[in-house]
């Protein structure tokens, strides 16, 4: 796995010239392809921006924080489809709702 | 090739907040228009557009995760926020709207049964830095 930290992407126009705007955070590829960003400094956050699993987000925090000289906490977004199994779960746990109470044996 | 906002992300820089977003509306910009009428002009009032642009604000729906360690950060200086477009075929490097801003609004999930809780914020660029649209590549 290529791990390579390069500047953030962003750039802007400065005297005709296309520079680096943002220098507080820098841009993670991994094998090429763009998946996050992380703090430019030993203390910020390591942040995908790409769904990635979980071999791969411990192998480039542990990069990360190599080339940085300090941790870097990684920021894990919600599991979305994870929190609707459990939705669904709950409505066939079978307990009586309010919705059952007009549903009585005819 | 237009695409769908499927795959954006927003990531800030300083505070760590993320999140499982659900909508990001789009910037708005905008600058006056200086009426630079005199008495030698016939015809339309004549402008000029004025130097400085008001850096715009943007909203976020999200999904509201209780168990994330940051929280929308309202109470945070200003810092980077970087959306991210999803890579189209061939790219390697997200398109970003990047530049520094901090919350304005945040507002709570409401919680009731059987449906995913979530939040609103709203983000001021504060034109120190940015906001800049980068193409992807």
């Amino acid at each position: 796995m290529d791990i390579q930290l390069e500047p953030h992407p962003a750039r802007h126009l400065v005297d005709g010239e296309l520079v680096p705007l943002i220098t507080d955070q820098l841009m993670v590829r991994v094998d090429g392809i763009q998946v996050g960003y992380c703090g430019a400094a030993a203390g910020g956050y390591l942040q995908f921006t790409v769904p990635v699993d979980q071999a791969t987000q411990d192998a480039v925090s542990v990069h990360v924080d190599q080339q940085l000289g300090g941790r870097q906490d990684v920021v894990v977004i919600l599991d979305v489809e994870a929190a609707l199994e459990v939705i669904d779960d709950d409505d066939d746990n079978g307990e009586f709702t309010n919705d059952d109470e007009n549903s009585g044996p005819e | 090739m237009a695409m769908t906002g499927n795959g954006t992300s927003i990531v800030f820089g300083t505070s760590g907040w993320t999140g499982s977003i659900i909508s990001i509306s789009g910037t708005s910009q905008s600058r006056e228009a200086l009426e630079d009428t005199h008495l030698g002009i016939t015809g339309e009032k004549t402008y000029v557009p004025d130097d400085l642009i008001e850096p715009g604000e943007f909203d976020i729906e999200f999904y509201w995760d209780q168990s994330a360690g940051t929280f929308p950060p309202i109470t945070a200086v200003a810092e980077t926020i970087t959306l991210s477009f999803k890579l189209k075929t061939g790219e390697s490097t997200q398109a970003t709207l990047a530049g520094s801003g901090f919350a304005t609004e945040s507002e709570g999930p409401t919680t009731t049964n059987s449906e995913l809780m979530t939040g609103t914020m709203t983000i001021q660029w504060d034109g120190k830095t940015g906001p800049t649209y980068t193409a992807g590549s």
